[in-house]
Formats: structure tokens, sequence, C-alpha cells
């Protein structure tokens, strides 16, 4: 004996609309007046049952039959199938109806003293069935004793009413809470006769209406359900029919998103929104990092981070931002570490020597020194990557974790404004954007984004990128004039403004962006308006977001 | 717009009539009402349904979760289990369907796939060689269950080392399943590896068993 009391209990409930909800059920379910209402009804069926009860004939086995048809048949095994025709003809979606004859509902009749459970199958009537069809459990009808006039199905599977109804399939669309909504009802007959639907009923009052001039269900949904179609239909203009249909009204996406803090104990804190700024000597640098909808919505952490830099007195300015894997972890420390790591050496290392040197060159600028400029930018980021890794690398065997549960990525850049020129030395290391924008109409990409075939793939930083043979071509370097802005981001703000890698180099798009950011650039407070305009929203890209400006 | 496809193999062999596909029906209605309470599924996920017994067959295309209308699975009235036929529509559905990424087109999320059964696949040599071809292919995650008595893991395990099982075939063990189906497919779409294969599931109800 299975534990049938759902089943029991939708088919007890099959005629009730609107249906129950699966949360109506499974509180109804637990209930124990009502678990001794079913228990009671199928003890007492069962009796009835056994004592009809035939030994059945057994069918041929099908080739993985789970078990054998058992000599005594309980109700509670019938019970499921006769369910299961039951939902079949009721629970139909919005092609087919219980109205149809081929699919009449099943029903339970006490006639006397006999029990006749129809089992539902095509213009099979109970008595029709002299045995069970293979695999089917059912109740055999007991042989006729001589005299004994054969037992009618109370309810006979061919309503002559309905006999002549043809088979017509309603189709409409999926609505959507608060959207307007139009959709041509498509009727189609069997016979390809054409349908015109007269009237639509509706279970609940949904916002939703009929125009039978046009055919078409419109207006706007207020409320998110399944909701029963009772459409009244004609072929020939005479004879009226009503079948059933489904009208499934989804939630609107935007209404779901919760807010849940993460956990303030953890090891890895870290707080949902970030923002720094930097205003010296006429440069100004923003960075702003905002949590994702999709994080928020589990409680889980922000996973990017950033670091920005600027020493007056040699004027280097240095920018990153890093992402933290979404499937690992320890990501949101592993971004933090990486950027702080690879931000302090790199500031360290241009406020020395080298950032001498590299000033005189840049200035310079000519074929001589620009050929040393590069191989000093690599040796630079390749050390700057491999401090980052180590550090990762320490906090994991520190940690007792994976190092790939750490994994981030990383896109940097070095720059200097000298006179009304920008140089700038870019690293990217995964997926997101280092661009610098200018004039207006003009971008220039600094790099490429590490993505695979499929979304959300992209590389991390670790020793295989470092110790690879295109190491450098991460690196990029360039002198330009006119560029208003600086700009990195994560592929949390990429991904909704430039979706692929051609619309990554399309100017028109990075027009706009730029635009957006603006207003928030000429604020006071540029970097608590960028976390506020990275709150945007975009259908499908719910990732944190992280952006750095200098400009 | 990035999808998240999700492909779901039912066994509609003659075993699961009755109570057991009745329950699939139920749990896979449940697992639609949950996954529309998740924002982020309704906007990316599509699902397709495939249903095996003698032959394989394409229920429901791959279909956007806000477009699906989901019509019961029926069980003919006898026909064996081929699984392997099974995952061969599904290697010709997933070639078909989901988008990679080139210059001008973001690639889908990686697919997921969710393959029940209550046996052994009938056609065991034509199983064994489609795996073959399932492994060379990207997959987020598969993950098997194996449904009540008669469901052979080792079978399974062949196929993912993700395979969980129930021990019965009602309606309770099917709509645990199914809502943590739901559950999983909200975990399928986080930035991963390249070199990544699997993703993290989150933790089976009790229903549920893993197979390790």
């Amino acid at each position: 004996m299975t534990n049938n009391t759902r089943a029991l209990l939708t088919a007890g409930l099959s005629n009730v609309t609107p249906r129950l909800s699966e949360l109506e059920l499974s509180h109804l379910e637990k209930q124990a007046e009502i678990q001794h209402i079913l228990s009671r009804f199928s003890q007492e069926l069962n009796e009835k049952v056994q004592q009809l009860n035939a030994p059945p004939p057994l069918s041929p086995e099908s080739i993985d039959q789970a078990e054998p048809v058992s000599k005594t048949t309980s109700v509670d095994e019938i019970m499921p199938a006769a369910t299961e025709s039951d939902i079949t003809a009721d629970n139909n979606p919005p092609t087919t109806f219980a109205q149809n004859d081929n699919e009449a509902p099943l029903e339970i009749a006490l006639v006397a003293e006999d029990i006749i459970i129809c089992i539902n199958s095509e213009a099979n009537t109970a008595a029709e069935m002299s045995e069970p069809p293979p695999t089917e459990v059912a109740v055999p009808i007991s042989p006729l004793r001589p005299g004994q006039v054969p037992v009618q199905s109370a309810v006979p599977a061919t309503a002559p009413k309905e006999a002549s109804m043809p088979k017509v399939n309603f189709a409409f669309a999926n609505a959507r809470v608060g959207t307007a909504y139009l959709s041509r009802i498509d009727a189609s007959s069997h016979y390809g006769e054409p349908v015109t639907v007269q009237e639509i009923k509706f279970s609940h009052d949904i916002g939703i209406s009929f125009n039978p001039e046009t055919q078409e269900l419109y207006g706007t949904p207020s409320i998110d359900g399944d909701y029963q179609l009772f459409i009244k239909w004609t072929i020939d203009g005479k004879s009226s029919h009503t079948s059933e249909a489904l009208m499934i009204v989804n939630p609107d996406p935007r209404s779901l998103w919760k807010i849940i803090e993460p956990p303030a104990d953890d090891k890895y804190f870290k707080s949902n929104t970030d923002h720094q700024m930097i205003d010296q000597d006429g440069v100004k640098i923003a960075a702003a990092s905002r949590r994702g909808r999709s994080h928020e919505h589990v409680g889980s952490f922000r996973d990017d981070d950033f670091f920005i830099s600027h020493d007056s007195e040699t004027d280097w300015s240095i920018m990153i931002v890093a992402d933290g894997a979404g499937s690992a972890q320890n990501s949101r420390r592993g971004s933090q570490l990486a950027s702080q790591t690879a931000g302090s050496y790199l500031s360290k290392q241009m406020q020395g020597e080298l950032g001498q040197k590299l000033k005189s060159l840049i200035q310079d600028w000519q074929p001589e020194s620009q050929k040393q400029i590069g191989p000093l930018f690599s040796d630079l980021y390749r050390n700057a990557a491999k401090l980052a890794v180590n550090a990762i690398e320490s906090e994991a065997i520190d940690m007792a974790q994976t190092t790939k549960s750490y994994s981030t990525t990383l896109l940097a850049t070095v720059s200097i404004r000298i006179n009304d020129e920008l140089f700038a030395a870019a690293f990217w290391m995964g997926d997101g954007a280092i661009a610098a924008y200018g004039p207006v109409g003009k971008v220039r990409l600094l790099g490429m984004p590490d993505s695979g075939e499929y979304a959300g793939q992209t590389r991390f930083l670790d020793n295989d990128a470092i110790n690879d043979s295109s190491f450098n071509n991460r690196i990029m370097i360039g002198k330009w004039t006119e560029i208003t802005h600086l700009i990195l981001m994560t592929d949390g703000v990429s991904d909704p403004y430039f979706e692929t890698d051609n619309g990554l180099i399309s100017s028109d798009k990075w027009d706009l962006l730029v635009n957006e950011i603006l207003p928030c650039l000429q604020s006071d407070q540029a970097a608590e308006k960028l976390t506020e305009w990275l709150n945007f929203f975009s259908p499908g890209n719910h990732d944190d977001r992280t952006i750095a400006v200098s400009w | 717009m990035r999808r998240l496809p999700v492909y779901i193999l039912l066994d509609t062999s003659g075993s699961m009539r009755g109570e057991p596909i009745h329950s699939v029906n139920v749990g896979i209605q449940a697992m639609l009402n949950a996954l529309k309470q998740d924002p982020y599924a309704l906007e990316s996920v599509h699902i397709s349904i495939i249903t095996f017994d003698n032959e394989a067959r394409e229920h429901i295309p791959l279909t956007a979760l806000e477009n699906f209308q989901f019509t019961d699975i029926e069980v003919p009235s006898a026909g064996g289990t081929f699984m392997g036929a099974g995952l061969e529509l599904l290697i010709e559905l997933v070639d078909r369907d989901v988008k990679r990424s080139t210059e001008d087109q973001k690639g889908d999320w990686r697919p997921l796939v969710f393959l029940m059964t209550d046996g052994s696949p009938s056609d065991a040599y034509a199983y064994t060689q489609a795996i073959g071809e399932i492994k060379k292919r990207p997959f987020g995650s598969i993950i098997a269950c194996a449904a009540g008595p008669k469901a052979k893991h080792e079978y399974l395990t062949q196929l993912t080392d993700q395979v969980v099982s129930l021990d019965t075939l009602d309606s309770t063990a099917f709509s645990s399943f199914f809502k943590w189906v739901s559950a999983s497919v909200s975990i399928g779409s986080s930035s991963a590896g390249i070199a990544d294969t699997q993703s993290t599931l989150p933790p089976p109800p009790p229903e549920i068993q893993l197979v390790l």
C-alpha cells in the first residue's frame, strides 16, 4: 500500500473550481480530519472491492513491468490511475477539453451493490472491458452468472449529447502580470472547419477580456496563476459548444526579486556596495561596486572588488576591477586579495625608479623608447599577477580551502596624463571590459575578453595563465590625445551594455554608456552616484557590477 | 538574452503507467510553479521535455519558461526503456537548439540535463554509444534519477557522477525530486571557468539519496 493521500484528495476535489493550488492541497493533506476521511473512504471502498474481486487474469508483462499484477487489487492502487484520468480530463492545458467524449471524466458511482470503475480509455465502456489492458491495474468484471443482467456503467463513456461535438483545440499566448496582453485565439478543429469563438467566461476576473469581433483576448492581467477559461464556440453558427482551457498568467519577474542580507558573521564578510573617489591635481578617479540582484535574491555576497590609487608626486594612476567567479565559494575573498595585492605592488613600483624611467620614456615616445616600454610592462604585470596568485594560494593553504575556490578575474590599468595626452598600459584577465574613450564616437578597446562558447565561461587568474606563452597578449599599451575617459568594468556592466564581442567595439554603444554615467561624474559625489546608477535594470543581467572611471 | 536550456528526459516505459506517471506530471507542474517564482529562472530558463519508451519523442520542444504550456505526459500501454534512443535525441536537440557564442551572438548557458528512469536501458549498446557522444558536449550538469526499486544505478553512473535515487514512485518522492530540480536549475546560471565541468548542486531533500 502506497501513501496516496494526495491522489485521493486531488480526485475528490477535482470538480472544485478554481483548482486548489499545490500549497492548499499540501495544507489539506496534513490535516488529521482530512486524512481520517480519506483513509476511511479507501478502507470502505477496499472492503467493497475485495468482496467483488475475482482473481484477475494475468496480463502479459511488458518488457520492464515493475510488478506483476497482484491477485487482489486494493483500491489504493486503482485510485491513482483513476485520478490520472481525471486530471487528464480536467487539468488540460489550453488545447484539450474535458467536454470531449473521448475523455469523459471518470466517476466512481455506487450502483446498488456493484461498483464499477471505468478507467478512461478511448470509447471503451466498462462493460466492454473483458480484461484489463496490459500493465494497467483495473478491477476485473466478474463473469456473468446465468440470468444476470450485464451491469451498465453509471456514466456511459459516450455522452450522447456531446457525441457530435467536434474536436477543437484553442491556442493562445501566456500572459504576464502588469504587461498589456493581446493574443488572438487560434482555434483549430480536427477537420479544419473554421471555428468561431462566441464568448469566453473566466473563473476569476483577472483583468483580461475577450473581443468576439477580433477573436482576441486582451487586457492587463493583475494577478498571476493558472485560470480556467470557459470558451463558447460554434462551427456552423447554429449549435454552440463549450470547452475549457487554461490561461497561464506569469508573475512579473521584476516583482519577485528579494533583497536578503548576507550573514554578518561570515569569515569573508563584504559590504553590499563599495565606492571610492580620488580628486587630486585635476585627476579624477571614481570606482563603484554593487552586489547583483541574483546575489541579493539568495542572500549571498558581492563577489566583485576594485582598487584605485593616484600618486600626486609622480602622476601615476592605478585602476583595477576584479570579478570573483560565481561558482567558486570563496571568490569574494579572491577578488579582494587579487586587486589589493596587485594594486599595492603596482602603486609601489610606479612610485619608485621604474615609474620615473617609464615616465621619461613615455614623454620621449620615439620608436627607440617605445620598444623599451613593452617589456617593462610585461615584467611588471607578470610580477603583479604572480603576487596576486601567491596571495590567493597562501590564503587557501591557511584556510584549508582549494585555490580554485578563490577564482577571480583581474582587469588593470596603469595610466598617466602628460599634457593633453593619456598613456595607459592595460592588463586583461577574464571577461568585462577596458577602454579608452574619446572624443565622442571613438573608442579603443584595450584588449579582448576571455570568453567561451557558452555564457558564463571565462578564464580566471592562475599560474597557467601567467606561464602561458601568450601572456603578453593580455597587455596593451598606448598614448592618445583627446581621451576623455579611461573605463574598466566587470561583466555585470559590460554584458547588459555590449552583450557580444562585436558590441564591445561598437562606438555607439560606448557613447550610450558614457552618456549614462556623465551626470554621475559631474556630481560632487561621483562615486556614490555611480553606485546608485549601477542598480539599473536589465532583464537576464543580474550579476555584481563594478566600474572604475578616470576622467 | 542568454538562455539557460534545461532538458528533462523522462522514462515512459510500461511500468510508469498509473501512479508513477501521474506523480511525475504533478511533480513537473510543481517544478514549473516553483521556477516561476524565481525571477532569474523566469527570464532565462528554457525547458524541453523528452520522453522515451520504445522510441524517444520530443514531448515539448525547447520553450521559454514564460511561454511554457505543459501538457500531461501519457504512457503507452506497453513499452521498453530505450534510454539510448532518448540520449541520441537529446544530442540531436542540443546540437540543434543551443546557441554558442560568436562575435555577434552571446551563447546560451551550458545546458542542464535531468534524466529520470524506473528501470534500465533496453538498448544497452546504443546507450553506451550515446554516452560517448554526450561526454564530448559541454553540459553544465547531468543529473540522473533512479526512481523506485528496479532502477539500476550502474547504468546511470556511466552517464554522470551525479545520480540520485528515489525509493518510491509516489507523488511525495517525485515532487521533492522536481522541487530539488528547480533549485538546481537556479544554480546553473553562474559563471564558471572554461575548464570547469560540473556545477555544484544544492543539498537534496531527505526523500532523495545521493548515489556515490
